[in-house]
């Protein structure tokens, strides 16, 4: 594992660590009020009880992986290993993150101007984001669209948007 | 004997059968469609039936769809239903190494063996295992929700903490919506569409779906490494059947865990899946590709469905929420199930029973026929899966509640799934802990009012206890492992 992965998981170690942080004294306290009625029963256990278990839980387990992660980073300074450096090759970033974004794209169109144009629209997005130039498979992937439109709308009696 | 016989082998039953197991491995290989769904789009088209072939449709409906949950599991790495999580662990590697044949085959022979032993556990020991289950009160069903908990921790990865982590963040996403227990609601932020709190098939679409087609773009892999050859013949039956240890031990997992009412499948694949892992001699090829994986959670998850039947025909109480559709299919049969079923209707009984046994047979008949359809999905170029997948996911998500909230949830846990995959973490606690979470807190805080707040009251009682002490023998078992290799070493 090179430095710039060390790094990148220290962060996302962070980020739990934070979320439940959050959780645990913003969220848990103002998201959810303690029922009166229940109150009265001796139970030591109430609606916020669960919550706290696990973001407690998420949050320790999150500073034990940033801890071994900060000793990994030490180590690996220390040896040779360190001076290599991860390249992020942004072409296969910039692709994942284009084809979510025609996902999302796909979920607004899907819910404002229904499925047939939706899938019409973003499906054939996605194969030009993967380089596809190959017309039967715009084909083919229309045609999976429609059989899925006959599953559900016809078979399985799902009223599509 | 041939009485029973007669009443089981009729044109009409046979058809019903062979219909129920269709639809339900077609809705079952469906991602975020649930054996659940099944059984309801196939109630009304028993009003008109007679009781047999009414069960048996509804009953072969289930059993497909919690076979067919596997097949998306093995094929492109989304399990159909929350059951078939396991699968993928073994299922998925096995089809990147071009084994999706052996793998299905596995499944579909798994499956129909725990499900022709839930059968005779279900003729033979139904009052026996019932009286069993009753003793299940709220502080075993935490024990053994956490249990499942652990096990998922324990098999899921190389790293204990990741899974851990996964564990809580599930474990908080199933506490969204209306608390079960004083109707306070929870994170909800002030959306009406968070009150009935997010649906576990369209977590489970995001994380394990959307997140694998932005991996494949990413990297552009295809669904089969193509300089690997794909196996066209796939494993003998004969061959498959050398891991029978492993195939009885899963059917008496899924047996006993089917049985407890509320439980499911997935606890019995995990657990089965973790004791094959630690019993076999190749515990190193478990996540990889291992045969043996996936039979063990194949297996149990199949051999749930005949005793989940248990409780239902033999106190009247359902299990999970198809036997609580099948008790309303029943009830408007005129059958009222309960102890005096079976000294009032034993002939009807013995049908169900036989017919079930049947309704296996068929599984495996029509599940090799579909195998060879579906190994197809390994040739098709990873260009026309992502946007197939796409279509799949959002459809689904949609149609788990009609909710079209649920189709963002899809794609934000695609999202969150994506980046929680790159960085090696696993999915699959995250999606138990999802599962898990409300049965585990109901039930932690029924006995903790029982108990009047005493935390002892898990530790006092014995299956409790017991559990207690296999989920944290689970967890640390990697660990003790080693500490006992370390000390053996040094001693030498």
């Amino acid at each position: 594992m090179g430095s710039k992965n060390i790094k990148a998981e220290a962060v996302l170690a962070i980020l739990f660590l934070l979320l439940s942080l959050w959780a645990i004294f913003i969220a848990i306290p103002s998201e959810i009020n303690l029922s009166s009625t229940w109150s009265t029963v001796d139970s030591r256990v109430n609606s916020r009880t669960f919550p706290y278990f696990a973001a407690i839980i998420m949050g320790t387990a999150a500073l034990i992986q940033l801890i071994s992660v900060i000793k990994k980073y030490i180590a690996l300074k220390k040896t040779q290993q360190g001076a290599r450096q991860d390249k992020i090759i942004w072409q296969k970033e910039l692709r994942a993150i284009a084809v979510f974004a025609v996902c999302v794209v796909y979920g607004i169109l899907f819910v404002n101007i229904g499925y047939i144009f939706a899938t019409l629209i973003t499906t054939p997005l996605v194969l030009v984001i993967l380089g596809d130039r190959k017309w039967q498979h715009y084909l083919i992937v229309y045609g999976v669209g429609a059989a899925m439109y006959g599953i559900f709308q016809f078979l399985l009696k799902i009223r599509l948007p | 004997m041939l009485d029973i016989l007669t009443g089981i082998i009729v044109f009409n039953n046979i058809l019903m059968m062979n219909i129920g197991v269709a639809a339900g491995i077609i809705i079952g290989a469906m991602p975020g469609l649930s054996a659940v769904l099944a059984i309801t789009i196939l109630l009304p088209f028993t009003f008109g039936m007679g009781s047999l072939p009414a069960i048996y449709l509804l009953l072969g409906a289930y059993c497909g769809a919690i076979y067919g949950g596997s097949i998306t599991a093995i094929l492109i790495n989304t399990p159909g239903t929350p059951n078939a999580i396991a699968t993928a662990l073994d299922g998925y590697p096995l089809t990147k190494k071009g084994r999706a044949g052996d793998a299905l085959k596995c499944a579909l022979v798994g499956s129909t063996f725990g499900g022709i032993i839930s059968c005779l556990a279900l003729i033979f020991f139904a009052p026996i295992i019932a009286s069993a289950a009753l003793k299940f009160g709220p502080a075993e069903y935490f024990s053994l929700c956490l249990f499942g908990l652990c096990v998922v921790v324990g098999v899921s990865g190389v790293s204990v903490v990741k899974g851990i982590i996964m564990i809580g963040l599930g474990l908080l996403i199933s506490t969204v919506g209306i608390d079960a227990i004083e109707g306070v609601a929870r994170f909800t932020f002030g959306k009406s569409e968070l009150l009935p709190g997010l649906t576990s098939a369209a977590v489970m679409l995001g994380v394990f779906a959307i997140s694998e087609i932005l991996v494949k773009s990413h990297s552009q892999e295809a669904v089969v490494d193509f300089d690997t050859p794909i196996k066209t013949k796939a494993i003998k039956i004969k061959e498959i059947f050398h891991y029978w240890k492993t195939m009885i031990r899963a059917s008496l997992f899924g047996v006993t865990i089917g049985a407890v009412p509320g439980t499911g499948g997935a606890i019995a694949a995990f657990l089965s899946y973790n004791v094959a892992q630690n019993s076999s001699k190749t515990p190193e090829e478990f996540g990889k590709g291992s045969l043996d994986g996936v039979l063990a959670s194949e297996t149990a998850n199949n051999a749930v469905t005949g005793a989940t039947l248990i409780p239902l025909l033999t106190l009247g109480v359902p299990g999970d929420v198809c036997m609580a559709v099948m008790l309303g299919a029943l009830t408007m049969q005129g059958i009222t199930p309960g102890p005096q079923l079976f000294t009032e209707n034993m002939f009807w009984v013995y049908c169900l029973m036989g017919g079930l046994m049947l309704i296996n047979f068929f599984l495996f008949i029509q599940g090799k026929f579909f195998i060879r359809g579906f190994m197809k999905i390994t040739k098709v170029p990873t260009n026309i899966l992502v946007p197939s997948i796409m279509i799949f996911c959002i459809l689904g998500g949609f149609a788990a509640r009609n909710y079209f909230f649920d189709v963002f949830v899809v794609l934000l846990f695609g999202f969150i799934g994506y980046w929680i995959k790159r960085f090696k973490y696993p999915v699959a606690p995250l999606a138990i802990g999802m599962v898990l979470g409300n049965l585990a807190e109901t039930n932690l805080r029924r006995a903790m009012v029982i108990s009047k707040g005493n935390v002892s009251t898990f530790f006092t009682k014995p299956i409790s206890l017991a559990f207690i002490i296999i989920s944290l023998l689970a967890l640390f078992w990697p660990l003790l492992k080693k500490g006992v290799k370390m000390i053996k070493e040094r001693r030498q």
